[in-house]
């Protein structure tokens, strides 16, 4: 069988026609997709985890798991790639196609020295020049010094723009991204999708995202994708103004959007200083954490509180300290000064000093789904025990207790015996916020608890949150980098800056009348999809999608 | 649209080959024991008696020929056993027993200088200095090389089930049951062991390849028990002179040693693989 030969001079056109994968238990994959890619545009592929959207994109690369059974066809620019000789596949990999996945920076040999790390990616002789080039394409300096470093010494965001150098350095005209910014905080995602936009021209591109603002910023076509079938696809900005399918609208519905603030309830507080007794109460907080690289002060004398039914959001950058505040008032982080008052009681700094009632009174739900289950614990024995320890009722009875609890939360009773490694992100998160439950406490802090979910997952904990704040008078404490999130659920916000709190007030009060320049900064750089499509769209006019009317972003 | 073969369950192939592995190393590992500790019983010939001309080969005397006292191969393994499999088997669980309750326990506390400094003195002694100090010291007593044992994989089974337990007692599933005012005890038993049992288990199966491999070396030297009372190892060493004339006076025993150590190192993976499961 002869190949084609592959050519990588121009921007190439894929196709793929009808292709299926299944899992060796005869489970559908892909089901029957078909996508024609034209030279030089962009394809964002959106779809929720599970969907089959790494799986097609790995498969314009010719890496289909040798488990998966696979039928149809892709081709670039004419050549079969599945099913193809190695050495097609090869040459297309190392010289015809650019991919960056999920945590760019863990693609970097800690040992190896940048100009190694872009030249092993070069495809002809790795010279000087070239490396320059490659370094220059993505705004990284290129001097001798620079050159002879090694990944560790560079910055997080030098380490996304040197994977995309590398990535880029073969030339080629296909660019295939999965998630590459899924991982990262709104600043630096912002600075990737900027560099990324930069090297869309003269490339096709496809991205992968469960995150359709993300998308927004670089496609011109959109794919949508449910459960490995084709649902819905065609020119961007027009499938996103009239979705077709419900699945789209609502996927735009459950984007974080700045500008989908949502109703402002009634103010808790009286503006002349008559304050309701608060639930948490924080004092001149003072707390560091220690790194490698030495102590970062997390909190610098930052006080607040929170009001029984209020959701605070407290919001800043990654590395911040955001979590030190959170484990600082459950009391598994010894702070250096300040006050921790719950229920207007001053409470001991250490977990271990506070009485079994005061521990109740605050719970925290953590980032990671999966280190806050024990994985070999099944998670209605993790919660029944919650609710015996907490509520001191009988082992028989916390079951049926933590059962309810289970529905409250929106999970089927038939997941109550399941370990969490059968249980997908948003059903963990679901767990986990059930387990707080059990203490029946005041105050729920959240850190960063929908952040590792798909943006459809997320609105729908996000609502939950809503709704159990509301109806048990629950105080909540939402720690976040993620403005789009903050909009749909915070009634007042704190903006942390170096340890510091730069700014707060009600939400409409931050994010109408920033005044701090890192509250801007935030404001500037969280993607909204309503923004962007204004920016995108050729009329400027208020139009309406999905049934909802876009509104115009807020003045930055 | 799609091909209905696509559809079609495949094989698990994986599980299966996994299972197969256990039954078979679990039935090798059976029948060895069973032999050890049984064979004294229904061996043809009492320990230690001559019955033909030394080195004979097989099938003249006994099926695997005689060895270099014309005392029969075969009853001599049936007879050589229950030293060989009894003593490394009692040691490796006295040691891990002891090893693995104290590196769980450190485990809440990963960096101990001291139990430290402990364990990098004894794994810095030579593992044979150890067991001919307390072979001298105490004569040939078969708890001399249990004890050598348990003093030489102690420190192993610390570091291991320490850093295997380390894991899981600084997670936050352990923070939260520490918050709602769990007990160590508790903590230790419903969070932390169910996380490090599949590990453990299969470092425990290594331990014991290793004390077999102690055991049967200080046997080879000399310090095995003394005659009419045998071992495999000392099998081994006696008849190393005569392999040219009855090559089974050493390779029985030998193949006896590798049908214990191997299948318990397999099988030990296969059970901690199916508990991680």
């Amino acid at each position: 069988m002869t190949a084609q030969p592959l050519r990588f001079d121009a921007a190439p056109k894929v196709s793929i026609d009808s292709l299926t994968i299944a899992d060796p238990g005869g489970r559908l994959i892909l089901s029957d997709v078909s996508l024609e890619i034209a030279e030089g545009t962009t394809v964002g592929i959106v779809g929720e985890s599970g969907s089959g959207k790494s799986t097609l994109l790995r498969a314009i690369l010719g890496a289909v798991h040798r488990d998966l059974r696979v039928e149809g066809a892709i081709a670039v620019d004419g050549t079969p790639i599945l099913g193809a000789p190695r050495s097609v596949v090869a040459r297309l990999r190392r010289e015809g196609a650019a991919y960056l996945g999920q945590d760019p920076p863990a693609s970097l040999t800690p040992s190896m020295r940048v100009e190694q790390l872009i030249a092993e990616r070069i495809v002809e002789r790795a010279t000087f020049r070239a490396i320059t080039e490659a370094l220059h394409a993505v705004q990284l300096p290129a001097d001798r010094e620079f050159r002879r470093r090694r990944p560790y010494q560079l910055s997080g965001g030098q380490q996304q723009r040197l994977a995309l150098a590398r990535a880029l350095a073969n030339r080629s005209r296909l660019l295939l991204l999965d998630e590459p910014t899924t991982s990262l905080d709104v600043v630096t995602q912002a600075m990737v999708l900027d560099e990324i936009a930069r090297q869309q021209s003269g490339r096709t591109t496809v991205i992968v995202s469960h995150d359709l603002a993300v998308v927004a910023q670089l496609a011109d076509w959109l794919v949508v994708l449910r459960d490995g079938e084709i649902i819905e696809q065609g020119p961007f900005i027009d499938v996103v103004r009239q979705p077709a399918s419900d699945y789209l609208a609502e996927i735009i519905d459950a984007c974080p959007d700045l500008a989908k603030k949502h109703d402002q309830r009634p103010a808790h507080s009286a503006p002349g200083g008559h304050h309701l007794a608060s639930a948490l109460k924080v004092d001149g907080l003072r707390a560091a954490y220690e790194t490698r690289s030495g102590s970062v002060v997390a909190a610098a004398d930052v006080s607040f509180d929170v009001h029984p039914g209020e959701c605070v959001a407290l919001v800043g950058a990654s590395g911040s300290g955001k979590s030190t505040i959170a484990r600082s008032v459950i009391g598994v982080h010894a702070p250096e000064a300040g006050t921790v008052r719950l229920a207007d009681k001053v409470v001991a700094p250490r977990a271990a000093d506070r009485t079994h009632g005061e521990r109740r009174r605050v719970q925290l739900i953590a980032q990671d789904p999966w280190a806050a289950l024990n994985p070999r614990r099944r998670v209605g024995a993790a919660l029944a025990r919650s609710v015996e320890r907490f509520r001191g009722v009988p082992r028989s009875q916390a079951g049926k207790i933590g059962l309810d609890l289970f529905e409250r939360v929106g999970l089927h009773p038939d997941l109550f015996n399941r370990r969490p490694d059968r249980l997908s992100g948003g059903e963990r998160q679901r767990v986990a916020i059930a387990i707080a439950l059990a203490a029946e406490p005041d105050v729920l802090i959240c850190d960063e608890s929908t952040s590792a979910l798909d943006v459809s997952i997320q609105a729908g904990v996000l609502d939950l949150l809503a709704e159990l704040q509301r109806e048990l008078s629950l105080g909540v404490l939402f720690i976040t980098h993620d403005l789009g999130v903050v909009a749909r659920i915070a009634d007042r916000v704190l903006v942390l800056d170096d340890g510091k709190l730069c700014e707060h007030g009600t939400l409409s009060e931050v994010f109408d009348h920033p005044h701090h320049e890192m509250t801007r900064h935030l404001l500037s750089t969280s993607p909204s999809l309503s923004a962007t499509l204004e920016e995108r769209s050729p009329s400027h006019i208020h139009q309406h999608a999905g049934g909802k009317t876009l509104e115009q972003p807020p003045p930055l | 649209m799609t091909a209905p073969s696509l559809l079609a369950p495949a094989p698990a192939r994986h599980s299966r080959s996994l299972n197969l592995v256990a039954v078979v190393t679990g039935a090798i590992l059976i029948a060895v024991v069973v032999l050890a500790v049984f064979g004294p019983w229904f061996a043809p010939h009492p320990a230690g008696q001559t019955i033909g001309r030394p080195l004979a080969n097989t099938g003249a005397d006994g099926w695997l020929g005689t060895d270099r006292l014309g005392r029969d191969v075969w009853s001599q393994i049936l007879h050589g056993g229950r030293r060989t499999v009894i003593i490394p088997l009692v040691a490796t669980l006295a040691a891990t027993v002891a090893g693995d309750t104290v590196g769980l326990l450190a485990g809440r506390r990963p960096r101990n200088r001291i139990l430290d400094a402990v364990l990098m003195v004894i794994i810095a002694m030579p593992a044979m200095l150890i067991l001919l100090l307390l072979l001298h010291r105490f004569g040939k007593s078969a708890w001399v090389p249990i004890a050598a044992v348990v003093v030489v994989a102690f420190p192993y089974s610390v570091r291991y089930a320490r850093s295997a337990s380390a894991k899981a007692w600084g997670s936050s599933f352990v923070e939260q049951a520490r918050l709602r005012g769990e007990s160590n005890g508790w903590i230790l038993r419903h969070e932390v062991l169910p996380n490090v049992a599949g590990p453990v288990l299969s470092d425990t199966g290594l331990r014991f390849a290793t004390s077999v491999q102690l055991v049967t070396a200080a046997s080879f030297l000399g310090f095995g028990p003394s005659a009419p009372a045998t071992d495999w190892a000392t099998q081994i060493s006696k008849n190393l002179d005569g392999a040219s004339l009855n090559l089974w006076a050493i390779a029985a025993p030998a193949l006896m040693i590798a049908l214990l150590t191997v299948p318990a190192n397999l099988l030990a993976d296969r059970l901690a693989a199916r508990i991680e499961q």
